[in-house]
């Protein structure tokens, strides 16, 4: 990094001062931050809910983060937090493999297998729950078979069959709460329908944790489900996932052309590009690559604009993920039962989440606490 | 304990995170965090892949200005410590 650059014009310092962090040791026209006195516990809290524990610790060691000695000591305090957590997330991931035993296939995805993979210090890059692919032939058989074990699911089903055939990911939690999520696929509505799951499993690689051998995605078809987080998972993006798309791109060694094949195959070229442009663009990323190149010159087309629509409007929420999804399911049998689920949903499904029929419907999504320079209309002020 | 046994950590017993020059340790079996100072985290990497007892003092040796008594001292400790926690195989 070179000199401090000024905030972007009324972007609040702590903004400035969390994109700064998360771009930290890349290549970033981003300077070094400080935080001033009163704006510190904002900070951190912002720091915490966007997962950059282990990131500020690191900059603040490398003088990349200007703070006090105090702010330093209640950094540090975060960070051995933070570790903490991660190491107890992986201990419930050992606990779930064992727990599931052989029958089950799973892949590994998102932080255990980023920290590992991508990042140079594996302590760098913190997570809050455990993401495991399953085969949709699997979902219901693992949640019986983890519910018999003590594990308690947090929303029920939408309707029986929904999740193996339309969700996206069961969320579990222990007696502790620690959060396991049993992913079908890599995004929900229609992004995730439009991705071929089969292919998923056609390949594997490998991290070790503890001593056992897990399996995870080959390397493009993580990176792809990086970016699939990064670009449809919150509004605004979090730091985080743009982080994991840029330290993936440039320090783990990935077949360009392969990614863009696979995303073809996705119909996820928007996903990508949207991907690498908001990761380039929030973490004002200097360094250049093929890809990033290929993606700020791609142009969507009507379908993609209208494939990213249930993601990104200020609409979104079930009823134009419904609609987004009709228009990603090729059978007409397989529309119905889609639209039967979302328009009735069981009544457990509603009375756990405290809604209405029409108000499930109609509810916006929420956005995420805002970390980036504001950019109407999805940014919001943070809560 | 001899100087040319290999001593090694479990791969199964533990998590760990190295978190500013020290080492956070989530023991398995009994589920307890274990703190690792500094010097104990000069000595936890050569444990994971694997070393003998007078690899470790060297060591500790090269990272503190301490004599080869020490050394050795205070590596037997934190071995003991290990063995105590079921760290390393046996």
């Amino acid at each position: 990094m070179t000199g401090s650059k000024p905030s972007t014009p009324g972007e609040p310092s702590v903004t400035r001062a969390l994109r700064s962090v998360a771009a930290h040791g890349l290549p970033s026209r981003l300077g070094p931050a400080a935080i001033a006195g009163p704006a510190w516990a904002h900070f951190m809290a912002m720091a915490e809910h966007q997962r950059l524990q282990g990131l500020v610790g690191e900059a603040i060691q490398a003088g990349a983060l200007r703070v006090s000695a105090e702010q330093a000591a209640q950094a540090r305090r975060a960070t051995i937090e933070a570790a903490r957590q991660v190491l107890a997330l992986e201990a419930v991931l050992l606990r779930a493999l064992s727990t599931l035993g052989p029958a089950y296939p799973v892949r590994l995805l998102k932080g255990p297998v980023l920290a590992r993979t991508a990042y140079d210090d594996v302590s760098s890059r913190g997570f809050i729950d455990i993401d495991l692919l399953l085969p949709s032939t699997h979902v219901d058989a693992a949640v019986t078979t983890l519910e018999a074990a003590g594990w308690r699911r947090l929303t029920p089903q939408l309707r029986a069959g929904f999740d193996r055939r339309f969700g996206k990911t069961v969320c579990l939690e222990d007696s502790d709460g620690l959060q396991l999520d049993l992913h079908r696929t890599l995004a929900k509505g229609p992004y995730g329908l439009l991705i071929d799951v089969d292919s998923l499993w056609a390949g594997e690689t490998h991290v070790s944790v503890a001593g056992q051998q897990i399996p995870c995605l080959p390397a493009e078809h993580h990176f792809l489900a990086v970016c699939y987080h990064a670009a449809l998972g919150d509004v605004p993006p979090r730091l985080v996932p743009l982080r994991d798309v840029a330290q993936t791109l440039l320090h783990t060694d990935l077949d360009a052309d392969r990614i863009a094949a696979l995303a073809r195959s996705w119909r996820g070229e928007a996903v990508l590009a949207r991907a690498l442009t908001l990761a380039w663009e929030i973490l004002e990323l200097e360094q250049a690559h093929p890809l990033v190149e290929w993606a700020r010159a791609y142009r969507p087309g009507l379908v993609a604009r209208l494939d990213l629509l249930p993601y990104v409007s200020r609409w979104r929420g079930p009823a134009l993920m419904m609609l987004g999804s009709l228009r990603a399911l090729p059978e007409t049998r397989a529309r119905m039962a889609l639209v039967r689920a979302m328009v009735f949903p069981e009544r457990a499904f509603l009375e756990r989440r405290g809604l209405s029929r029409l108000r499930w419907l109609w509810k916006p999504s929420r956005s995420s606490q805002a970390c980036v320079p504001a950019r109407p209309p999805t940014c919001e002020a943070p809560e | 304990m001899t100087g040319e046994a290999r001593l090694r950590l479990r791969p199964a017993a533990a998590l760990w995170r190295e978190v500013h020059g020290e080492t956070i340790v989530l023991q398995l079996d009994q589920s307890q965090y274990l703190g690792v100072n500094a010097a104990g985290t000069v000595l936890w990497p050569a444990l994971v892949a694997g070393a003998t007892r007078d690899e470790l003092v060297g060591r500790l040796l090269s990272a503190y200005a301490i004599g080869q008594d020490q050394a050795a001292l205070d590596v037997d400790a934190f071995l003991l410590a290990c063995r105590a926690h079921n760290l390393l195989e046996p």
